[in-house]
């Protein structure tokens, strides 16, 4: 089923590649999000339907494509959603639907994010990524961030957060923490010796996530928060809260790797380890 | 039995072993005072049954090019370990991750060969249950060097006349507790407990640990490289005094596209960073090092590595003619002669990366030898201090 609704998604963004304007549905929904462990905690999410699902938040656009943002707030509050780099802003109150046209024209990673509250919204799980991109051969997603649960319960409950005093519980790549990671096509890394995989990143929360790459070095691409590390080779890149980057790999060997925070807190759900932001990718001959 | 027959067979003959090959034993009774005289327990590595294995383990040191192999024993009555060799891109089979690879059980060893790439930094540690065996303490540093060469940075990059390596991490005493570290073993979930560090260690000391070591030294007009590697679980924040006119020139063993002068350079978990520094002036004064939060940011502990620098350690200039020194280089023994009017007070012998590993406190006033042939082959720099408090440095090396 999770296959099918990522090919779904797919299918409808890759569609507009031919110069129509087609109109892509979002939604802003909230709910219970399920955890690792099993438990749930309020988040909310951008999605391509009325249902609440905070997996993946990963939208698929080709450089020079128009399309049009049918955006409906199916939550109980207003939200001005915004795609800086772009200089989109659009206001949709609670219950309502707004139509806004965007052209993707500049390539790279962007953050679409709730600015209501900010940044509590946002980080309830109003945060997406877009990528705009003229070839999509092995590339693959990761929207990382962190979640302290009392945080997301307190939100709800109207009472007030100190960001001073962040302590997550739980990482998460594209909402899911290991071993979920794994099922998701987007962020589960496979290739072959010899591609040339690019692995996009936004991170949508708080804390820095110092990524780890066994097996291979890799290129930075593009970073938004420091431009000047584009084409160091590295095997480890600190990601901030709110950075955008590209890396490349072309793999030299077969095997499966780990990919994980080197922050080993962070490879915890709930402070039970090793069911945090940890995943592998594998390559094949 | 047979396993520790074998195992004390090749402690017995590790001498004898091929160049590239390392002996590391891990350990699970580590003790490691801390600097307001806590002591807590640890895990680690050692080179020797007899050693208690210290935080961080030995750095282990290659050339660029050598087939390695390093033999890692268990002896640790405890739970399994690895190595992983992080940095090095070595294949699956060897990368120390444990259901992807292999681990290592009590009384059993575990072999891990790599061609040593890119000279660089890197890093080495276990990767079982890594959130907790890394801040028990089984990590160290894994330095790869140009072929035949002390004093550059690599083939065709920078040359320097001293190096350094700080390796920095924290110490939470409530992760050191027997709850924690003997854990269950198995495919299971391992409880551990909220990170709040109150020990923040560069190459494993803090506070006056870290004051009481001899300052580095730098030399004036001349690079010195700084190795810096962060193993810990919050990030370091670097402040480069000015004059140390600081620029970075290398990350996670490789070089950058273009050097970066900065006086500022943070630091995160996993990263490693080549730094020359080279002032032209004659100083005394310290790099403070913060330790930041990854969650907040905010500066949770800060350490100072101290340095002074001083005039080039020419051998004109640190020779003078009434301190004969010979034979250098040397084998077993060293000569001092002391051809001037005041007495020796002190005699100390430093490795290149500044470890104190020969000292003497008598007076001095004609000639003694040094029986020195407890010290591995390589060079190393002699300090003679004299009874006014002048101070002479020769550069000695032993075969």
């Amino acid at each position: 089923m999770r296959l099918l609704f990522i090919n779904l998604v797919l299918l409808l963004l890759s569609v507009c590649a031919s110069g129509q304007t087609d109109t892509i549905s979002i939604f802003i929904n909230a709910g219970q999000h399920q955890l690792v462990d099993s438990a749930a905690i309020p988040a909310k999410s951008f999605n391509l339907t009325s249902e609440f699902k905070l997996d993946g938040q990963v939208f698929r656009f080709t450089q020079g494509q128009e399309v049009i943002f049918k955006i409906t707030n199916t939550d109980t509050i207003g939200h001005t959603i915004e795609i800086p780099a772009y200089g989109f802003s659009t206001f949709i109150d609670s219950g309502k639907c707004v139509n806004t046209p965007i052209t993707f024209n500049t390539k790279g990673v962007f953050q679409m994010y709730s600015k209501t509250d900010y940044p509590q919204e946002k980080y309830l799980g109003l945060s997406s990524l877009i990528t705009v991109e003229s070839n999509w051969d092995h590339s693959f997603y990761w929207n990382i961030k962190e979640y302290q649960s009392s945080f997301n319960t307190a939100i709800q409950n109207g009472d007030a957060i100190d960001f001073t005093t962040y302590t997550p519980d739980y990482f998460l790549i594209n909402g899911r923490s290991n071993p979920d990671i794994a099922t998701d096509t987007l962020a589960k890394i496979r290739g072959k010796v010899g591609d040339t995989i690019t692995l996009h990143i936004l991170n949508s929360g708080n804390s820095v996530h110092s990524l780890h790459f066994h097996g291979y070095h890799f290129e930075v691409l593009a970073s938004s928060r420091t431009p000047n590390v584009v084409g160091w080779i590295k095997d480890t890149y600190a990601v901030y809260g709110g950075e955008r980057i590209s890396l490349q790999i072309v793999p030299d060997k077969p095997g499966e790797y780990p990919v994980h925070d080197h922050n080993l807190v962070a490879t915890t759900a709930n402070n039970y380890y090793p069911n945090g932001m940890f995943t592998t990718m594998i390559i094949t001959e | 039995m047979r396993k520790l027959g074998v195992l004390l067979f090749i402690l017995a003959v590790q001498g004898a072993l091929a160049q590239s090959t390392t002996l590391l034993i891990a350990r699970n009774i580590g003790k490691k005072i801390l600097d307001d005289g806590t002591e807590i327990r640890t895990f680690g590595y050692a080179t020797k049954l007899s050693e208690n294995p210290d935080i961080p383990g030995p750095t282990l040191i290659y050339e660029q090019g050598d087939s390695v192999i390093i033999d890692m024993w268990n002896v640790s009555q405890g739970a399994p370990h690895t190595i992983h060799l992080h940095g090095l891109d070595v294949n699956q089979q060897n990368d120390g991750v444990p259901h992807l690879s292999f681990d290592v059980e009590h009384m059993d060893h575990g072999l891990y060969r790599f061609k040593a790439p890119h000279p660089g930094t890197y890093l080495y540690h276990c990767h079982v249950v890594s959130a907790i065996h890394v801040q028990a303490g089984m990590y160290g540093m894994l330095i790869i060097k140009p072929k035949g060469s002390d004093h550059i940075t690599w083939e065709g990059g920078y040359t320097f006349s001293r190096d350094y390596n700080f390796l920095l991490s924290e110490i939470d005493t409530n992760w050191h507790t027997d709850e924690h570290l003997l854990h269950p073993l198995g495919h299971v979930k391992i409880k551990v407990p909220p990170y709040n560090p109150t020990y923040f260690l560069v190459n494993g000391l803090s506070g006056s640990q870290l004051k009481s070591e001899n300052k580095k030294m730098f030399e004036r007009n001349e690079n010195t490289f700084l190795r810096l590697a962060n193993i810990g679980y919050y990030a370091n924040k670097y402040v480069f005094p000015d004059q140390l006119n600081a620029t970075v020139i290398s990350s996670d063993g490789r070089p950058l596209p273009e050097t970066l002068i900065s006086d500022t350079l943070t630091i995160f978990p996993g990263e490693r960073y080549g730094v020359l520094v080279n002032s032209s002036t004659l100083d005394d004064d310290s790099i403070p090092i913060e330790y930041l939060n990854l969650n907040t940011l905010s500066a949770e502990g800060t350490e100072y590595i101290r340095y002074q620098v001083v005039e080039e350690l020419s051998a004109n200039t640190f020779s003078p003619a009434w301190l004969q020194v010979f034979p250098n280089p040397f084998t077993s023994s060293l000569k001092l002669r002391n051809l001037g009017n005041e007495d020796i007070r002190n005699i100390a012998i430093y490795t290149l990366s500044g470890q104190l590993v020969y000292t003497d406190a008598a007076k001095y006033n004609s000639s003694v030898v040094l029986q020195l042939g407890h010290l591995a082959a390589g060079s190393y720099l002699m300090q003679v201090t004299t009874e006014s408090g002048n101070e002479i440095r020769r550069k000695l090396h032993k075969f």
